[in-house]
């Protein structure tokens, strides 16, 4: 007999382990309800094999921060994601032998590289990965329609996010280092414009080592896209406590924020404390004071687009 | 003349017998192309050994049917892909040896992490091990034989999964300068390892499908639906009950959240809310990454 797995090398075929079902039998244990004990078992089997291909391929992966390995997010979401570090979330799909297309739940159609598609046989002792999706668009994936595994590999290289997770250091800005990502203002702005930004009186009261430094982000959100500018402010308060400013507007002067946009301010305990929503709004903004070294991040949201800023004062 | 003849013979039949090598050698379990391109280095040099073998075996061949022919005899072996396929893979399993292994290990570790040129040397490397035949089997007469195989299978799987996320770790200097002495001290841990862990948990059934649809949950962990529930709606800081969706109020993240919990699919929250689906998910989607390390944190006692 030949063995099809040393003649189709783009199919991935493992048996599944004894870890896998341990780890599947430990999560599922938290939940009461048959359906959800059961996606959470099968989805628990899908990443693990997904998991141990990644690394037989020299992939190094983040289980423990994977929604999928936190039994609080098992049981509100219905996810199978794994996190590979630098690159993003991969969603490990299980189906069962004899099914032809992938129920994709709703709540992991964003945020996602790609999709992985595990089909396991009945007893659970083996699983193959069939193939993968980029996007998905529909919620119900025909098999047919998947993408061969033997892409996957080039695929998966090309997704290297640029590191936009880079921490900025406002500290830095204040005595005046420039960073690639954000500009000065006077840059990006018109003088008048930048006047509305900082009054004539606030520049006349201020001392020089006591002056506000602003600095604007360009992003793209909404369809079609539209510019916004992110400009943060910092103003020295005392020693070690700080003004911060963050305000939101559309980059076209005069123009409405898209509607629903959301601006969410993150404490370092990644709790949300400050959240807005653009309704009708040019302008949204937060105000708040902070301490040295203290760190935040800003999150924009519209949809199912996101921006993630991380600061430290 | 007639050497002449003979020789345009040999020459011709030397022809066809390594066209019939090259077309074998196609469906070559190791050392195949990178994206069509041609073989280079060691995946060059083992394809060219197996393929020196595969002519030497075939010309045998060639000779034992042309001498039973000769003597009349109508049995004649015929050579099916199924068997030449066998062939050539005993020949790979002969060629692949400790040195080669190392060349394979060490091409692995001169490409970039994550990339495809390092992808495909780590297939080929682990193909090449479980073709060699040199993973060892450590503590075979410790355990009963149909627990062995389970622990065995276990601890293959964790070995080369830690072999090809640790390549660069492999130092040729060590281990008698020997490759598979690296990678079968790895086994050698790994399968204690894995009875440790099966003696932990032997009380845990392995699930099939339809098993889970009939499970219940064990009494002595907590629910953690009900949990989330009663804290959701509880909701002693506030922000659950006042998060909801643009212009409805009463499409609270509490309220979703709920719903989901009593197994209501998106469908019929979208139906009762009025609300797309699109909508209704991606708020609780977001909703719940941001919310999640506050939910960890006050519920982190029960998991």
């Amino acid at each position: 007999m030949i063995n099809t797995q040393n003649i189709q090398p783009e199919i991935f075929q493992t048996h599944i382990s004894f870890s896998a079902h341990v780890q599947a039998e430990k999560f599922r244990r938290y939940q009461s309800q048959a359906i959800k004990a059961k996606q959470v078992y099968l989805n628990t089997l899908a990443v693990y094999v997904v998991n141990s291909y990644l690394n037989l391929i020299g992939w190094s992966t983040n289980l423990s921060h994977s929604d999928s390995w936190n039994p609080i997010s098992q049981t509100m979401m219905n996810v199978a994601d794994l996190q590979i570090p630098g690159y993003g979330k991969l969603e490990c799909r299980p189906i069962l032998i004899g099914q032809d297309t992938v129920t994709v739940p709703p709540e992991v159609c964003s945020d996602r590289i790609g999709y992985l598609i595990v089909m396991l046989d009945l007893d659970l002792q083996n699983a193959q990965l069939v193939g993968f999706a980029r996007q998905v668009d529909l919620l119900e994936l025909p098999i047919a329609q998947l993408e061969s595994l033997s892409k996957f590999p080039t695929y998966l290289s090309q997704q290297k996010r640029a590191e936009s997770s880079v921490t900025a250091d406002l500290n830095e800005w204040m005595k005046g280092a420039l960073n690639s990502n954000w500009q000065q203002l006077e840059e990006l702005f018109a003088p008048t414009v930048v006047l509305k930004f900082r009054s004539k009186q606030e520049l006349a009261q201020s001392p020089a080592s006591l002056s506000p430094e602003s600095r604007v982000k360009l992003v793209e959100l909404g369809t079609p896209p539209q510019t916004i500018a992110l400009i943060l402010g910092i103003q020295p308060l005392g020693d070690r406590e700080f003004n911060v400013s963050i305000k939101v507007s559309n980059y076209q002067c005069g123009q409405y924020l898209p509607e629903g946009l959301e601006l969410v301010i993150v404490d370092c305990q990644s709790h949300p404390v400050m959240i807005a929503q653009a309704n009708q709004t040019e302008t949204v903004e937060f105000c708040f004071s902070g301490e040295l070294q203290e760190k935040f991040t800003v999150e924009i949201s519209l949809e199912s687009q996101l921006v993630v800023e991380k600061f430290a004062i | 003349m007639e050497q002449l003849l003979s020789s345009r013979y040999e020459q011709q039949k030397l022809a066809a017998i390594n066209q019939i090598a090259v077309t074998i050698l196609r469906s070559r379990p190791v050392c195949r192309q990178f994206n069509g391109m041609p073989l280079t280095g060691v995946y060059r040099a083992i394809y060219l050994q197996a393929k020196d073998r595969l002519i030497d075996y075939l010309a045998r061949q060639y000779d034992l049917i042309k001498l039973a022919r000769q003597s009349g005899k109508k049995n004649i072996l015929s050579l099916k892909p199924v068997y030449l396929y066998e062939v050539q893979k005993t020949i790979f399993s002969e060629i692949i040896d400790d040195c080669y292994l190392k060349k394979m290990g060490l091409a692995a570790q001169s490409f970039a992490i994550n990339s495809e040129l390092r992808t495909y040397a780590l297939t080929e490397l682990i193909r090449a091990i479980k073709f060699s035949g040199r993973l060892c089997k450590p503590h075979l007469r410790k355990f009963s034989p149909q627990l062995y195989q389970t622990l065995y299978e276990e601890a293959i799987s964790e070995t080369l999964g830690y072999i090809c996320l640790n390549i660069d770790l492999y130092d040729p200097e060590r281990g008698d300068r020997k490759f598979m002495n690296w990678v079968n001290f790895k086994l050698d841990k790994s399968l204690l390892k894995c009875y440790e862990k099966y003696h932990r948990y032997v009380k845990f059934e392995i699930s099939s499908s339809q098993s889970l649809d009939r499970l219940i949950q064990p009494t002595n962990t907590p629910d953690l639906t009900e949990l989330l529930r009663e804290y959701l709606v509880e909701d002693p800081q506030g922000v659950f009950s006042t998060t909801h969706i643009r212009n409805r109020p009463d499409a609270t993240f509490t309220q979703i959240a709920t719903a989901k919990f009593l197994g209501q699919s998106w469908e019929q929250i979208s139906q009762q809310l009025n609300i797309p689906v699109a909508t209704l998910s991606s708020f609780y989607n977001r909703w719940c990454r941001r919310f999640a390390p506050l939910i960890n944190t006050e519920l982190r006692q029960y998991f």
